[in-house]
């Protein structure tokens, strides 16, 4: 009767075919399962901007102050989000805007536009796009690459007209490019916050 | 002993008379026994070609089989220890007769049964085996699956495919793995069974709700995944192969070792390690569509005829990437996509898997084992657990990327029994129970950074009982009915947002469920739900001279809906959707009628196999028709809801053999699916569908095997629109979602080719050549979830090398 475990009975293709087997087994039986709480904690990052708040002051006048803001405390899901703005941009004056994208809850809160503008300022750009007559936005600051970043704006007004003003964060999206949506979002980029507001120059 | 008595190692005694008449009472009986020692041969099986039946001889050896008419037999003998024995009897009168068989112990070689062993007498079954396996070593369970006719695939790109019987997917076809029901969170559409196909040595695809042996919510069907059984003897063999592809420039090594002792112990041990990069449409490179997985299995056991045991445990390892493309902003960044027609990103070829992926393990063990007791039958007893670890990581901001958008652990651990009474004469009971528990575990939004995960955590507890007889008629006709019964209890623990809490009612609906805390716009709640689920079935067989067969399977299947369908709550960037499950869901009901009529033979064969099921309370997740404003844009809402439905089809497959060497096979699906209760057709059903093949064999020449084969899917013209409009804030117009409109019909062609050669007595060179899309024909498949963003795959060209020893 032969044995099994007479090794020199044994091809050494068979060997090696265990030898194999015993390297993968071994391979496979190091990735640990990890524990549901191997994360940082320190920084606490949300995934979620729950509130948006684009602020406009008159260059000339202080004192004009235009608040366009978003919220949508509930997150995704749940409850609409809803946009309102605070008053109506004054005609043929100029702004400065400047963008602020917040994770607020109960206790705590969140500048995640902050931290893209210092951390992640390469993969994102901020677009403002309307068709009031007259009315424009410029980017005014850039990312490291001297590319548009869209948190700081100079608006300027034209004559009385009412419609939409539409604010997107693109991410990933072509940089630099020609200025337009559709060309960031050409390559790989994706829409990371779209929010329409309504907006009255007089 | 010479050399002819080896090959021939039968002798048959024969017993005249010439008493003749046409009745059918016949009995032919006999005794199994070995050729050496003159000891009996247990378990060996015995087969009546013309009448595709079979019986196993008994602990002494004997066998009846009764009922025959008169006239001439094929029978074959088959025992695992020894070579098949093939004899022709001629019935006119009662026959008796002694078989011997020799056990080769020279001969080193797995045994799988060569005889089609039907999992239920009178099941309406498709078995794919080994060789048909081994040809999809590196693709996945639900690519092997589909060659089988009237099931497709549900499928999220290439590398996570859904197996669809009938146009019933997910919870609503189990699928059991070595005996044991896989639980992989088989519940979302992109989520793919966690199973290497280089653990089976056959699949058996039963189409009915008739095996109730393994549930009762079987409303699809079931997918049986098995190993073969190894000699008694003293050997030790194995095989190593490997597959080269030219598309996603990858490929697998796998190993195997087998070692078997003539006392019934066996050992057997298997890993496989597959990589691929970016796959290829036919024009472009799918960026981010690699796949990576390593798989490994070792089993130990015993095995006689009285008792024995056996301890599995398999260890799958996968990482999928997901095109990068399919990752959408919002509704507007979809219409892009579609109106594309072509992926906006496609980067240079790479083997780097980035977000979006899924990182899945699964672990499974089961400890089996079995005892006959004399004059009653056999006692099967297991326990199993499987693990089940899914991540699933979207494209986020940079200080996200590393944490999973989705992290669930699943862990199921049962235990079962089956009494299988098989001392009467005719008649087989299987009895038995089942024990469950299911946790899953959701990791909070500490690791996820998602408020609310899309599954809650829960606790799930089953119990189920069951008795299916089969009993044979005459021998040719048999017939089977069976009962089962289940509960299932579940408790989950899930936050609500207390908008979505109150929209839906739930507050004055199940107040129980919640202790009224609120926070964050959220709501603490816990379901408890309980079902019991009833499910039976019935079955019939007859067959007649020259291989004709007819059956019917009638299967009553209820099934408890499952989390996913209950609970979910979330957002899934590839379709830029936010799924909801519904409190509000009852149990499924269906009524499943097929029957088949089959000819099993090689000159000319075929199988018609028509169905009708009739689903109560249809759980389905359509687009709910409107947009959800979140500061990412718009969203489509999909939501569970319950309908009544209808399946109905017919499937056709036919061979032939035109020549000596030369063999067709065809086959056809026709399948409709409606939605009664709004007078519309069912969503994701698939398209009529035909393959021909036909293929040139020379087993004298290295058996050698050259095939084409052509496959045909038409468009799906059987749909429900869902379509809807939707405003873009950017040009600042309604824009149409064309969600639902199917993809075009196409036609492919695929070339195989393999030849054995061998070296020693023992060892062997399989070699194949196959081409896959030969003309590289671009086109999109209505049930790839991927559809809108990219084409499915292009041309690969494949090597695959196995080398057994």
């Amino acid at each position: 009767m032969k044995s099994i475990f007479k090794l020199k009975t044994m091809k050494t293709t068979r060997l090696l075919a265990i030898l194999l087997i015993s390297a993968l087994s071994f391979t496979a039986c190091q990735e640990d399962d990890h524990n549901h709480d191997d994360h940082d904690h320190e920084h606490e990052h949300q995934e979620e901007i729950n509130n948006l708040r684009y602020r406009l002051t008159n260059a000339e006048d202080t004192t004009d102050v235009v608040i366009f803001t978003f919220t949508d405390q509930d997150g995704e899901g749940g409850a609409d989000g809803t946009s309102e703005s605070s008053g109506t941009l004054t005609a043929n004056a100029t702004y400065t805007g400047e963008l602020e994208l917040l994770h607020e809850d109960d206790d705590e809160m969140e500048d995640i536009g902050a931290e893209i503008a210092e951390e992640d300022a390469e993969d994102h750009e901020i677009f403002y796009t309307t068709k009031v007559a007259g009315l424009n936005f410029e980017v005014v600051d850039v990312d490291k690459n001297n590319d548009a970043l869209g948190f700081k704006t100079n608006v300027s007004t034209g004559d009385a007209g009412i419609g939409i003003l539409t604010i997107s964060v693109i991410h990933e999206g072509k940089k630099p490019n020609n200025g337009t949506i559709e060309d960031a979002l050409s390559a790989e980029g994706t829409t990371d916050i779209e929010v329409s507001f309504n907006v009255t120059v007089e | 002993m010479n050399n002819k008595l080896k090959r021939c190692c039968f002798a048959l005694l024969f017993f005249y008379n010439t008493l003749s008449s046409q009745n059918c009472n016949y009995i032919f009986s006999g005794k199994i026994e070995d050729f050496h020692e003159n000891s009996v041969l247990t378990e060996a099986t015995i087969f009546i070609k013309e009448l595709n039946i079979f019986s196993i001889a008994d602990s002494k050896g004997e066998f009846t089989i009764s009922n025959l008419c008169k006239g001439i037999y094929t029978i074959e003998i088959a025992h695992v220890a020894c070579e098949n024995v093939t004899a022709k009897i001629t019935i006119n009168q009662n026959v008796y007769k002694t078989f011997q068989l020799e056990h080769h112990l020279e001969e080193l070689k797995e045994i799988v049964f060569k005889i089609d062993r039907k999992t239920s007498n009178t099941s309406i079954e498709q078995t794919l085996k080994e060789d048909v396996i081994e040809s999809f070593t590196d693709k996945s369970l639900g690519d092997v699956l589909a060659k089988v006719t009237g099931v497709s695939s549900l499928s999220t790109g290439n590398s996570i495919v859904k197996p669809m019987i009938h146009g019933l997917h997910s919870s609503r076809l189990l699928i059991v793995n070595n005996n044991v029901r896989q639980f992989d969170q088989e519940w979302g559409i992109e989520h793919g069974p966690s199973i290497d196909i280089n653990t089976a040595s056959s699949i058996d695809v039963i189409k009915g709700a008739n095996t109730l042996l393994y549930g009762s919510d079987a409303i699809a069907g079931l997918v049986l995944i098995k190993r073969g059984n190894y000699q008694a003897k003293d050997s030790l063999f194995g095989s190593s192969s490997s597959s080269l592809n030219s598309n996603g420039r990858g490929g697998n090594i796998s190993a195997e070792v087998v070692t078997t002792s003539k006392k019934g112990f066996y050992n057997r041990m298997q890993v496989n390690y597959k990589k691929f990069g970016d796959f290829k449409a036919a024009k472009y490179n799918l960026s981010n569509s690699g796949v990576k997985n390593l798989n490994a299995s070792l089993s130990f056991g015993y095995k006689s005829f009285e008792k024995g045991f056996d301890l599995y445990y398999s260890y799958v390892d996968n990482t999928i990437g997901i095109i990068r493309t399919a990752h959408v902003g919002n509704v507007n960044d979809l219409i892009r996509a579609i109106n594309k027609k072509a992926p906006s990103f496609v980067n240079d070829f790479s083997y780097e898997i980035d977000n979006p992926r899924q990182l899945i393990t699964h672990h499974l063990a089961k400890l089996q084992a079995y005892k006959r007791f004399q004059n009653l039958g056999k006692l099967t007893l297991q326990y199993d657990f499987q693990i089940n670890r899914r991540k699933e990581f979207d494209r986020r901001r940079t200080v996200l990327r590393d944490n999973p958008a989705a992290d669930f652990r699943l862990f199921t651990t049962s235990f079962q029994s089956n009494l299988k009474i098989d001392a009467l004469k005719n008649l087989v009971i299987n009895t038995g129970f089942l024990l469950r528990y299911q946790q899953n575990n959701s990791a909070d939004a500490n690791v996820t950074r998602v408020r609310i995960p899309l599954i809650p955590s829960y606790d799930k507890y089953e119990t189920g009982f069951y008795v299916v007889s089969n009993y044979n008629l005459s021998a040719q006709t048999k017939i089977s009915a069976g009962f089962r019964y289940d509960l299932t209890k579940i408790e989950a623990e899930k936050k609500y947002k207390v908008f979505d809490w109150e929209e839906n009612n739930y507050d004055e609906l199940f107040p129980e469920f919640t202790v009224g805390v609120e926070e964050d716009f959220e709501i603490l709640t816990f379901p408890k739900f309980n079902f019991n689920n009833y499910s039976a079935s019935f079955g019939f067989t007859s067959f007649f001279n020259q291989g004709y067969e007819f059956s019917f399977n009638y299967g009553l299947a209820s099934r408890t809906p499952n989390a996913s369908e209950l609970f979910s709550n979330g957002l899934h960037h590839s379709a830029a959707r936010i799924e909801t499950g519904s409190l509000l869901l009852h149990k499924e009901i269906a009524n499943k009628f097929i029957a088949s009529f089959t000819r099993n033979h090689q000159v000319l064969g075929f199988s018609i196999s028509p169905y009708y099921n009739s689903i109560n309370n249809f759980i389905q997740l359509i687009p709910a028709g409107d947009a959800l404003t979140t500061v990412r844009g718009a969203f489509i809402e999909w939501k569970y809801s319950q309908v009544d439905a209808r399946i109905f089809g017919v499937d056709l497959d036919v061979n032939g053999k035109l020549t000596d060497k030369l063999y067709y096979t065809g086959s056809l699906g026709v399948l409709q699916g409606d939605n009664l209760t709004e007078d519309i057709p069912l969503i994701h059903m698939p398209s009529t569908n035909f393959s021909n093949a036909l293929f040139y064999t020379n087993k004298e020449f290295y058996q050698l095997n050259i095939g084409i084969t052509q496959q045909t899917e038409f468009r799906q013209s059987s749909f429900p629109d869902y379509n809807f409009t939707t405003f873009n804030p950017i040009n600042q117009e309604d824009v149409l979602v064309d969600i639902s409109s199917t993809t075009g019909a196409f036609t492919l062609f695929h070339f195989n080719s393999s030849a054995s050669f061998k070296f020693a007595k023992k060892s062997s060179l399989t070699v194949a050549f196959n081409i896959e899309n030969i003309f590289n024909k671009p086109y999109r498949n209505y049930l790839n979830t991927l559809r809108y963003f990219a084409d499915d795959l292009g041309r690969n060209f494949n090597i695959k090398l196995k080398y057994n020893y």
